[in-house]
């Protein structure tokens, strides 16, 4: 692992807050960086890129800062891709894809979670391989969506 | 009788309630149990069954939802229970609502809007300002009892919104808004996003205060008899994605149900560009002036949604349950293989005085050929 991650006390706190560890998104960020598996918004420098590490997904937003980069988010969600529906390719964003400088859109992807599939709005492109869930969907409506999923399917 | 629900209804069995949830998780979870769940989308039906009228069923909203948990035990329909009407969240942008002895609240009086400069000065209604109105006060001193009382199986905090293209008409008068989409957009945009912001703000508030927010919204005025496919997508479908993105950025949801009422024959395919969550019911209501189709909705939106059917609420009104029988024995046939799932309603809102027989009738439907 080579990259230089800042890491700020407040985002920090977010990652305790959410489990995840820094040596984690460092991983992630080293692998994006490589396979520039990534969305990039140019105008704002950010970078964003997200990846399933065992049973769960991690994202991570980051932008550069000196030699390295700097943190601005990251989140996890348990929901697995399996699959694009809909590319509403109207509905555009600021984002595009690093491999191919395609336009990023929303997407309809198809989720699988405790053996339930179930849609679920996202961001991607028709070449991207992954669905990006962003921040408030992965840790608002799909985090509840989780929990109801877990109740309904033991009630 | 007492107007006070504590007071007015027995204890729901709690045999049957555990049933009927399961029974109501089935179509979610990918695992069907039992029999097609039925939603005739209780209302003040359940007050005229429990001897209340209609207007009660509004005015006191502890009532409104007591008696549809009631009525949802006594006709073995949903585990859930709800309560809500069209003309939502105007009081806070300067309409009257009027209660009536036949009808849910209606804008009464004159309109915020009597003329184009009133336009401008319209404010989206904040998160605060929504806490501090009397529809939240309102909603919350029901929604509260459910929660904390002994119907809190039952409880769902839901958010409605339906429909904002009829919302904004309602501000102005809705043949003054049908003539300003075509002469004057820019006015009617500007009221959309006025009245779009308020219910994404009342999403949060709900979700801020219960951890979550149901989201019903409907495309009842956007739709084919009113508007081309064009101007539905430009006042319908759009405003639907804004609502549902700012409510969801907000923490609301993560249950979607779009209840696309009368006749969109002509729009359907416009609205599968929806926000979707995991939890997403497609509710289509007419295709002219017959119940659209359900072999047609499963087959745009089964691998999408929940899907769910629509018999006339004319036929549930006038018709006989031999009718209401047959016609729901065809609806579950064609839905209940739908891929995520299915469940058995009425094109709208049940009307108030629907023969009890006919709801019968949907429920012995459901039982003799929706078994899974």
């Amino acid at each position: 692992m080579t990259i230089n991650l800042v890491i700020k006390p407040e985002v920090a706190a977010v990652l305790k807050e959410r489990g995840i560890k820094e040596d984690e998104v460092k991983t992630l960020i080293d692998w994006a960086e490589t396979t520039k598996e990534k969305f990039v918004d140019s105008t704002k420098n950010l970078h964003w890129t997200t990846k399933a590490v065992g049973n769960a997904n991690l994202s991570a937003v980051y932008k550069p800062a000196g030699t390295g980069f700097e943190l601005v988010t990251a989140y996890g969600f348990k929901v697995m891709q399996k699959g694009i529906t809909d590319y509403i390719t109207e509905d555009t964003t600021d984002w595009v894809y690093a491999r191919t400088n395609e336009k990023v859109t929303r997407i309809t992807a198809d989720w699988e979670y405790i053996g339930v599939r179930r849609l679920a709005s996202a961001l991607g492109c028709k070449s991207c391989p992954t669905a990006y869930l962003e921040e408030y969907m992965a840790t608002k409506t799909i985090a509840i969506a989780q929990m109801l999923l877990e109740k309904k399917k033991g009630s | 009788m007492s107007t006070l629900p504590e007071l007015s209804f027995p204890a729901i069995n709690a045999d049957w309630h555990a049933h009927a949830t399961k029974r109501f998780a089935g179509p979610f979870v990918g695992v069907n149990f039992d029999r097609v769940d039925v939603d005739p989308v209780i209302l003040p039906y359940a007050a005229i069954q429990s001897g209340f009228g209609l207007k009660e069923f509004y005015q006191n909203p502890r009532l409104g939802m007591a008696s549809v948990c009631w009525t949802n035990e006594m006709h073995d329909l949903l585990s859930v229970g709800h309560w809500f009407y069209s003309n939502v969240w105007m009081r806070e942008l300067g309409c009257t609502l009027k209660y009536t002895d036949t009808l849910p609240p209606i804008v009464d009086g004159a309109r915020p809007i009597q003329k184009p400069e009133d336009v401008d000065k319209l404010v989206p209604v904040d998160v605060s300002g929504i806490e501090k109105g009397p529809t939240f006060t309102e909603l919350t001193s029901g929604y509260d009892f459910m929660k904390n009382g002994p119907l809190a199986g039952f409880f769902v905090p839901i958010h409605w919104g339906f429909c904002p293209t009829a919302m904004s008409a309602e501000m102005v008068g809705v043949d003054k808004f049908m003539l300003w989409t075509i002469k004057q957009p820019k006015l009617c945009h500007k009221i959309m996003d006025t009245i779009v912001d308020t219910s994404a703000n009342a999403a949060i508030a709900i979700a801020k205060r219960y951890g979550f927010a149901m989201m019903v919204i409907g495309g009842v005025l956007a739709n084919s008899d009113l508007l081309s496919p064009a101007k539905v997508k430009e006042y319908g479908v759009d405003y639907h994605i804004k609502l549902v993105k700012k409510a969801f950025k907000g923490g609301a949801g993560p249950q979607l149900w779009y209840h696309l009422c009368g006749n969109h024959s002509r729009d359907l395919a416009l609205w599968k560009d929806l926000i979707m969550s995991p939890f997403t019911v497609m509710h289509v209501g007419y295709k002219g002036k017959e119940s659209y189709p359900i072999k047609e909705i499963k087959e745009m939106w089964g691998n999408r949604a929940t899907i769910m059917s629509n018999v006339d609420t004319k036929l549930m009104y006038r018709g006989h349950p031999k009718e209401v029988y047959e016609v729901s024995k065809q609806m579950i046939l064609d839905g209940k293989d739908s891929p995520r799932g299915f469940v058995h309603g009425c094109a709208c809102e049940v009307p108030a005085y629907t023969p009890s027989a006919n709801i019968y009738a949907m429920v012995k439907a459901a039982r003799e050929w929706g078994k899974y």
